[in-house]
C-alpha cells in the first residue's frame, strides 16, 4: 500500500471514533406514547431550535428501568408505577420520581370487522381473556374457537388490562403475544375469529367492541366525550416519569408545554384525549 | 520494490499466519491491528455474558423472594432494627447500605409498606391464596410443574407480570427447541440438497448466478424476514393449509429457515 492510502485509512478511523452528538432530552419508554413522544419532539424542536431530544419505545416497563439507571431523563408509561420500581428509582437516585399525566387513552377491545358482535360487558371480556369462554357461540356468535392476541409483558398496555378487566389474574396460556398495538390490531384484522386489545391511537381494519360496564349497564362507545367523562369503562391516564433532580431548566420547560394546549392539542392530532384541566397541575 | 520469497524456509510464522517475505512495516501495524480488534470481539461477547450472569446471579443463587404478600416492618419500627436486620429486609448489599442516610432508609420502608399495603387493599381475594406467600424464584418452581390456585391441573406456567409472579423456563425452552426443530426439518434438506447440485451438478453459468443469490439470502435483516413472515407468509400459509391459528410455530420456523438456509448452504 502506499503512504497516501495509509493516511487516508487513519482519517477514517479517527472519524469514525468520533463522538456523536448527544441529545439534551432523552425519552425512552412507552409503545402506547411512542407516536405522541414523537410528535411532540418534532413540534417542540421546530419551535425552539436549540433542543435535541431523542425517543424511543420499548414498553412501560423498558422506560421504568432506564429511570432506574439513569439512561434516561424522561420515562414515558401507560401504567401507574409500580412499588418495586419506586424501590430501585430511591436506590438508584434517592428520590421518589415525580409523576405527570399527560394524558387519557381509552383502551378499545378490537375484534375483526367480519365479526357479528358489536359489544361485551367487562365479566364476559374477563372470561374470554382468562380462558373460561372459548367459543364465540357462548357470546352469541358463530361457532368458532375464540383467539386470543395480546402484549408483551414489557407493556403497560399489558398490565393495565390485566390489572382492571382480568383483575390480576393471568391471560389464557395459548393467548398469542404481540410486539405492540399496530401488531394486535393488524392480527385481529387478518383474522376473523381473533380478539385483542390497544390503545385507541392505533384504531384502523379492525373495528372496536361497544364495552358494558357489568352485563346490566350500557353499552358505551370509547369516544372522547365518554373517555374523558369517564362513562368509558377501560380507560386510563398516560403518565410520564422523571428523576426530580433533573425536573428543571429544559426539561420543566419541556413537560410543561406538554401539559399546555400546544401540547394537548397533538394529542387530539395522534388520536389520543387531551387531559381535562383539572389534571394540569 | 521486488521481494524475495523464501520458499524453501518456511516456517510457521506468528499465529501460523504464513508470509513469504518478512513484515513490511505497515503490514505489520495492520496485522497487530487485526488482532486486536478480533480479540476484543471475542472478549467482548465473554463480558456481554458475565453482565448477563451478574444480574441473574441472585435468583440463581436463590436470595430473591417474589412472593407477592410478604410481612412488613412499619417505617416507624425502623430505629429498633439492627443496620443487619435493615439490610436483609430491603435486601441491599453492603456498599449500598453504607451509602444511603436515614432518611433514603425511611423511604425505601414506607415504599415497601405501601406496596403491599396497596396491592391487599385492591385484592383483598390474595389474603386467603396459598400462591400469595409462596416464593416463586425457588428452583423447584422454575423447573417443575405447580398446581397454582384458579388452573384446573398443575401446569408449567410463564407469568411474569401480575400478583402472583409465575415463573418457570420449561415453557421457553419447549417454545424455542420447536421452532428450531420445524426450522431445521425445513431448511436442511433444502440447503443441503442445493449445496449439492451447485458444487457437483450445476453448469459454471447457472453456479455463477444460483450460489450468489442463496448467500445473498444472509443478508436480510432478521427484522425484515419476520415481518415478511407476519404479513405475507402467515395468511398464505394459513390459506394453503387451512390450520386454524394464523399465528404459530410452523409459520416462525418456516422463517427461522430462511435465516438458517444460506448458513447451511455456505458451509457446504
Amino acid at each position: 500500500m502506499k503512504p497516501k492510502s495509509y493516511l487516508a485509512a487513519l482519517a477514517a478511523l479517527g472519524l469514525a471514533i468520533l463522538p456523536e452528538a448527544r441529545a439534551d432530552i432523552t425519552v425512552k419508554g412507552s409503545d402506547t406514547l411512542v407516536i405522541l413522544a414523537q410528535k411532540w419532539a418534532e413540534v417542540y424542536m421546530q419551535q425552539q431550535p436549540g433542543t435535541r431530544i431523542q425517543v424511543t419505545g420499548g414498553g412501560s416497563g423498558i422506560g421504568f428501568a432506564a429511570l432506574q439507571n439513569r439512561t434516561t431523563d424522561l420515562a414515558n408509561a401507560s401504567r401507574k408505577i409500580k412499588a418495586k420500581e419506586i424501590e430501585n428509582c430511591i436506590k438508584a437516585f434517592g428520590k421518589r420520581p415525580t409523576e405527570y399525566k399527560v394524558a387519557l387513552d381509552g383502551l378499545s377491545v378490537y375484534v375483526s370487522a367480519e365479526n357479528p358482535i358489536k359489544e361485551l360487558s367487562i365479566p364476559q371480556l374477563q372470561g374470554i381473556f382468562a380462558g373460561k369462554t372459548r367459543n364465540w357461540k357462548e357470546l352469541g356468535g358463530p361457532d368458532a374457537p375464540i383467539v386470543v392476541y395480546s402484549r408483551e409483558n414489557s407493556s403497560g398496555t399489558y398490565e393495565f388490562f390485566k390489572e382492571h378487566v382480568l383483575k390480576g389474574g393471568d391471560f389464557v396460556a395459548s393467548a398469542q403475544t404481540m410486539p405492540g398495538t399496530a401488531a394486535v390490531l393488524q392480527a385481529v384484522a387478518k383474522d376473523k375469529n381473533g380478539i385483542g386489545y390497544g390503545g385507541a391511537a392505533y384504531g384502523a381494519g379492525a373495528k372496536h367492541l361497544l364495552i358494558k360496564k357489568d352485563d346490566s349497564s350500557d353499552a358505551i362507545e370509547p369516544t372522547e366525550e365518554n373517555v374523558v367523562s369517564g362513562k368509558y369503562p377501560i380507560w386510563r391516564f398516560l403518565y410520564i416519569y422523571v428523576n426530580p433532580a433533573l425536573d428543571k431548566g429544559e426539561i420543566a420547560a419541556y413537560l410543561k408545554w406538554i401539559r399546555s394546549d400546544d401540547g394537548q392539542k397533538i394529542v387530539k392530532d395522534v388520536g389520543y384525549y387531551p387531559l381535562p384541566k383539572q389534571y394540569r397541575q | 520494490m521486488p521481494h524475495r520469497t523464501n520458499l524453501g524456509r518456511r516456517t510457521a510464522g506468528w499465529m501460523g499466519v504464513l508470509r513469504g517475505h518478512k513484515a513490511r512495516p505497515g503490514e505489520w501495524i495492520v496485522e497487530k491491528g487485526i488482532f486486536l480488534v478480533s480479540l476484543s470481539a471475542i472478549l467482548l461477547v465473554f463480558l456481554i455474558i458475565t453482565f448477563v450472569a451478574r444480574e441473574a446471579l441472585p435468583i440463581l443463587l436463590g436470595q430473591t423472594n417474589s412472593a407477592a404478600i410478604q410481612d412488613v416492618i412499619p417505617a416507624a419500627e425502623i430505629d429498633k432494627l439492627s443496620p443487619e436486620e435493615i439490610r436483609r429486609y430491603l435486601g441491599l448489599t453492603r456498599k449500598q447500605m453504607a451509602e444511603y442516610d436515614r432518611e433514603t432508609l425511611v423511604a425505601l420502608f414506607e415504599v415497601r409498606e405501601e406496596g403491599i399495603q396497596g396491592i391487599v387493599e385492591k385484592y383483598p381475594e390474595l389474603m386467603n391464596d396459598p400462591d400469595a406467600r409462596l416464593n416463586t424464584t425457588k428452583w423447584r418452581h422454575l423447573l417443575l410443574p405447580h398446581q397454582w390456585s384458579g388452573y384446573r391441573q398443575p401446569e408449567y406456567i410463564w407469568q411474569p407480570v401480575g400478583n402472583i409472579h409465575k415463573y418457570n423456563i420449561v415453557p421457553l425452552v419447549v417454545g424455542s427447541l420447536k421452532t428450531t426443530l420445524v426450522g431445521l426439518l425445513f431448511a436442511v434438506p433444502l440447503s443441503v440438497a442445493a449445496a449439492i447440485y451447485v458444487s457437483q451438478l450445476a453448469r459454471p453459468t447457472v453456479r455463477e448466478i444460483v450460489k450468489p443469490a442463496i448467500e445473498l439470502l444472509s443478508g436480510i435483516p432478521s427484522v425484515v424476514v419476520g415481518l415478511f413472515a407476519l404479513l405475507v407468509m402467515a395468511t398464505f400459509l394459513q390459506d394453503l393449509l387451512g390450520y386454524e391459528t394464523r399465528l404459530n410455530a410452523f409459520v416462525a420456523g418456516i422463517a427461522l429457515g430462511f435465516a438458517v438456509i444460506p448458513i447451511v448452504f455456505s458451509i457446504f
